[in-house]
């Protein structure tokens, strides 16, 4: 049978276009305007009353063959309400409302003051801050934004020592499409990093205020 | 005289009591070599959701545990949210911490972590067992260097280990077997008033 040397380059060539593109694609660079993306951010931010969205996280451990993987839903309800639920494989459920942190599994219900331990202060600060768009204020973070065709890239580096030994950055992904935020990367001082990816975002749509209580 | 006399006293105390303490193994059935029932299959990995009790203190997490080369295992202990609190490195011979937040960097509650999952993941009738004494039907007493730990079988495989040493009893319950494979494993420590129940995700 002969050789077709035309169809096997073919090949190739779409087979190199492709995995170009592909690097191409998630390849980010630093943007020039910093300022002004924030701002568009933050503007972006402002609008929106509501999120309704679903997650799939991933921990990722050198030593492991694969992520660990669970999965929940998202609500956020301006200006400081937030639902984050996990439902598979297990039940376990955070409530941010105001001041107050409610933390759920199938056997107990803890509730904590935000303020009262550093850690809930940052976590708070930090789920809220990635929503609501104002993470820029958080002194705690020295900040710096990439871009690629279809993303903003906002990277996050601790500036106090507590959280430097819990983490030593956070990769917060905006779709340029909506302005939204699509994916986060919590990276650790061991290297090991926690993916959250939202998918199936709804922006403004009604959420009742029973959802931010635990009962 | 006096002192001849106590030499030989202590020489026969000593003698007496090794002869005492060394027991044949006499017993050594198949069923103590197969695995415990936490790897499922020939996979190396598991990961559980862990609820734990500690005096009147509640905290939950999930556990992962990989078995490495020889009987070395690699130990996370994280929160739902994916934030790791303890990585570890353990052996029956010693352990290694990786990474450790503040609160948990405690000596003893380490130790005690490093023995239970020692229990959970060691052949029962591993080498370095000293003695083994079937006590009753699919029942064993098994002696090494740290303790007295009791092996109980069922038809589905090991259900139970109780494990005494001086100062701590520990009973391990291994519930929802399938195919020899536990689910379901709950560890309950005495007189310290720990307790972990650990749950299968993965």
């Amino acid at each position: 049978m002969p050789v077709n040397y035309t169809k096997i380059l073919y090949c190739i060539f779409i087979l190199c276009t492709l995995q170009i593109s592909k690097i191409h694609g998630q390849d980010f660079q630093p943007v020039k305007n910093f300022e002004l993306i924030e701002a568009e951010i933050n503007k972006n931010a402002e609008k929106i009353t509501t999120i309704k969205s679903h997650f799939v996280q991933e921990k990722h451990l050198s030593f492991l063959t694969g992520p660990i993987v669970s999965e929940g839903l998202f609500r956020y309800k301006k200006d400081n309400q937030l639902r984050w639920e996990y439902t598979k494989p297990f039940e376990y459920l955070i409530l941010f409302n105001g001041n107050k942190i409610v933390i759920k599994d199938q056997r107990k219900t803890n509730e904590f003051d935000a303020g009262s331990n550093a850690i809930f202060k940052q976590i708070n600060e930090l789920m809220l801050g990635s929503v609501k768009g104002n993470l820029g204020k958080n002194k705690d973070f020295s900040l710096s934004l990439k871009e690629n065709t279809k993303q903003y890239k906002l990277l996050l580096n601790p500036q106090n020592k507590v959280l430097l030994t819990y983490i030593s950055g956070i990769e917060i992904y905006f779709d340029k499409s909506d302005l939204g935020v699509s994916t986060i990367r919590i990276i650790e001082p061991t290297g090991d990093f926690t993916k959250i990816a939202f998918s199936d975002r709804r922006f403004n749509e009604t959420i009742d205020e029973s959802t931010f209580k635990s009962n | 005289m006096r002192v001849l006399l106590s030499l030989t006293s202590l020489c026969l105390i000593c003698f007496s009591c090794s002869v005492g303490r060394k027991i044949e193994v006499t017993d050594k059935q198949p069923i103590l070599l197969n695995a415990t029932p936490v790897f499922r299959g020939s996979t190396s990995e598991a990961v559980f959701r862990v609820s734990i009790d500690l005096y009147s203190h509640y905290y939950s997490g999930i556990f992962v545990i990989k078995k490495e080369s020889g009987e070395k295992y690699r130990l996370v202990l994280m929160s739902e949210v994916g934030m790791t609190l303890l990585d570890m490195d353990f052996s029956s011979e010693n352990y290694h911490v990786n990474y450790c937040i503040k609160p948990l960097q405690k000596k003893s509650l380490l130790k005690l972590l490093v023995k239970d999952f020692l229990l959970l993941t060691t052949t029962p009738g591993n080498e370095k067992v000293l003695s083994v004494k079937k006590v009753g039907e699919n029942q064993y007493l098994i002696k090494n260097n740290s303790g007295r730990n009791y092996y109980f079988f069922e038809n589905e495989g090991l259900v139970k280990i109780i494990s005494n040493s001086l100062i701590n009893r520990t009973l391990v319950q291994f519930a929802e077997l399938n195919s020899g494979i536990s689910n379901s494993i709950q560890i309950n420590h005495s007189p310290v008033k720990l307790k972990m129940l650990l749950k299968r995700i993965n």
